[in-house]
């Protein structure tokens, strides 16, 4: 499902002197099977432009376009079922959302809620806490007596167990340990990569940017003010810096080795390549 | 959710905005009061002039007033046909069995729509051109004189501030819950009212065990900086009237001598 904004405008509490800009004429297109990433500081719509992808937030004016929907001021409340099914959506801290007595019940309920038998949401709820690697064990504890890291996990799990095609990511490992971080991540792109699941990410960690997405979108102040690669994203320090943002770890350290008269081209994203350039400037060889 | 108005404060710095808090309290409860002395075409004239005046001084567009009416409108209206049918004397206009709609009837219709719409009118502009912690500091220095028959007035008004303070929290928080059940297929507001109570529990457990916690690190922070109860404390916002104040108090008494002498 290819998603589409064409000239989206949002203003949240629209009419009321309290009304503030959340979004201002975002127009961009999210490619069927794409991993995208939004960056941006902190208040600059992101999670306020994740909400438009399954129409939990209407544009006040201007189109979304996911799949066969057509999300506009006017769209009403009713049959956005079948779309909310096709867009699983963690937000940010989504451990808030849990609610049932049992970790099983809670991640099944996604599903049951999208039709699905008791019995089909039940296995779903097994395979899906193997898949965010918690232990069988928990599927018969309550939620609340877990960790806030497992709950996190039993939040994602309750996501995909309702087998949605594209998978919308809020900042989904801010608090976790970093052993945590990178299996999320993995198992990410890992269902990104056999299952082809469209991914939408935000984060605030560079890293994950260079390493996974194929397409960033940045935002500032409601606006998309840059799409594009990586690469191209990264390629200017001085403007990131201008919008608060950072380059990955890779990067600055290929920069501060450029200080130091190294030569890189292109420009390092992640470990393997810096790697690979460096080699034959500290006269090493490739390995066999 | 938004669209909630009572509660909702505007900043700004009109005349209003700046009375002191208590003065604010205080002249509403007694305008309250004192609507139900106006009895008349002219004594209720007087009222709306006065109202209308405090509107113009706190600058705020007469819009906002109006919405504040609008959740209430039903109400309003349903204590008014009470009224327009009840009420027996004067001319009979329409008559159908023990129903009749009078001349004195439709007077006091009309008297009472205007109380209710002035009533909301005052309160409404207590709550938008005063922040609601000012509001629980004046009740508290208000209420201090209880404190002499055992009244815990500062505990009480401890409690008043956390939970106004936690409104736009816990609704901030709702919308976000509500979001999240959403996006996992709940519908809330639609099918029949056993669906739609079903819909509210995942609303529900995940709000109260947020509230707990929020509740929970708000002692321990409370403990870790000596919060040891109110008594003895020093306040960073001192109450203090002014010249306005008096002023308000001034107007206040010409609105009850005036209404007196206006009414039948
Ligand atoms: N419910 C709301 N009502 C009014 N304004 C809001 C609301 N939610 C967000 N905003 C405003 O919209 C803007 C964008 O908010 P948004 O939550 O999309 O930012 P963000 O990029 O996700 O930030 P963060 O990185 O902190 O999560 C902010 O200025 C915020 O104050
Ligand atoms: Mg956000």
């Amino acid at each position: 499902m290819d998603i589409t904004f064409d000239h989206v405008n949002f203003t949240y509490q629209a009419g009321t002197p309290f009304a503030g800009d959340g979004l201002k004429d975002v127009s961009v297109t999210i490619k069927d099977g794409s991993y995208t990433a939004i960056i941006g500081h902190t208040g600059s719509g992101k999670s306020t432009l994740l909400q438009h992808l399954n129409a939990l937030l209407k544009p006040t004016s201007g189109t979304v376009t996911i799949g066969d929907f057509k999300i506009t001021n006017e769209t009403s409340n009713k049959n956005l079922k079948p779309l909310r099914q096709k867009v699983g959506m963690v937000f940010q801290f989504a451990e808030n959302q849990l609610f049932e007595q049992t970790v099983a019940k809670d991640i099944a309920f996604g599903p049951k809620n999208f039709g699905v038998s008791d019995e089909e949401a039940l296995k779903l709820a097994a395979q899906m806490v193997k898949l965010v690697g918690l232990p069988d064990s928990v599927l018969e504890q309550s939620p609340f007596d877990l960790s806030g890291g497992q709950m996190r996990r039993v939040a994602i799990a309750g996501v995909l167990a309702m087998q949605p095609e594209v998978l919308v990511l809020d900042e989904p490992t801010a608090g976790l340990d970093p052993a945590g971080r990178n299996e999320m991540m993995a198992m990410f792109q890992k269902l990104h990569e056999t299952q082809g699941l469209t991914i939408v990410l935000v984060t605030h960690l560079m890293d994950d940017v260079a390493d996974f997405a194929d397409q960033v979108l940045v935002m500032d102040q409601g606006q998309l003010i840059k799409t594009g690669s990586p690469r191209t994203i990264f390629a200017d320090p001085a403007w990131l810096t201008a919008h608060q943002l950072g380059l990955p770890k890779t990067a600055q350290m290929a920069q501060a080795l450029t200080a130091k008269g190294f030569q890189f081209d292109p420009q390092p994203l992640t470990t393997e390549e810096l790697a690979q350039q460096l080699l034959p400037q500290i006269g090493g060889g490739a390995h066999d | 959710m938004t669209k909630l108005l009572l509660g909702r404060y505007l900043p700004g710095d009109s005349w209003v905005h700046r009375l002191d808090p208590r003065t604010k309290l205080m002249a509403s409860f007694y305008y309250i009061g004192i609507i139900f002395l106006a009895n008349n075409w002219q004594s209720y004239l007087l009222m709306f002039v006065a109202t209308m005046v405090m509107v113009a001084l706190s600058k705020i567009k007469l819009g906002f007033f109006l919405r504040g009416v609008r959740p209430m409108i039903w109400l309003i209206l349903f204590t008014v046909a009470l009224q327009i049918f009840f009420t027996k004397g004067g001319t009979v206009y329409w008559s159908w069995g023990w129903l009749a709609i009078t001349q004195y009837g439709l007077t006091n219709g009309a008297f009472i729509f205007m109380r209710f719409v002035l009533i909301i009118f005052v309160s409404t502009l207590l709550t938008l051109t005063t922040q609601p912690l000012s509001l629980a500091d004046a009740v508290e220095s208000l209420l201090k004189p209880l404190r002499r028959i055992g009244v815990p007035v500062t505990e009480l008004a401890l409690v008043l501030q956390i939970a106004l303070r936690f409104v736009p929290t816990l609704m901030d928080q709702t919308t976000k819950i509500m979001n999240a059940q959403r996006a996992r297929g709940v519908d809330f507001g639609s099918g029949n009212l056993f669906q739609q109570m079903k819909a509210v529990v995942p609303l529900l457990i995940p709000l109260f065990v947020d509230s707990f916690g929020i509740a929970e690190d708000l002692a321990t922070a409370m403990d870790a900086r000596g919060y040891q109860g109110g008594d003895g404390r020093t306040k960073f916002r001192i109450l203090q009237y002014h010249q306005p104040d008096i002023v308000a108090g001034l107007a206040m008494v010409l609105l009850t001598v005036g209404l007196v002498f206006l009414r039948a």
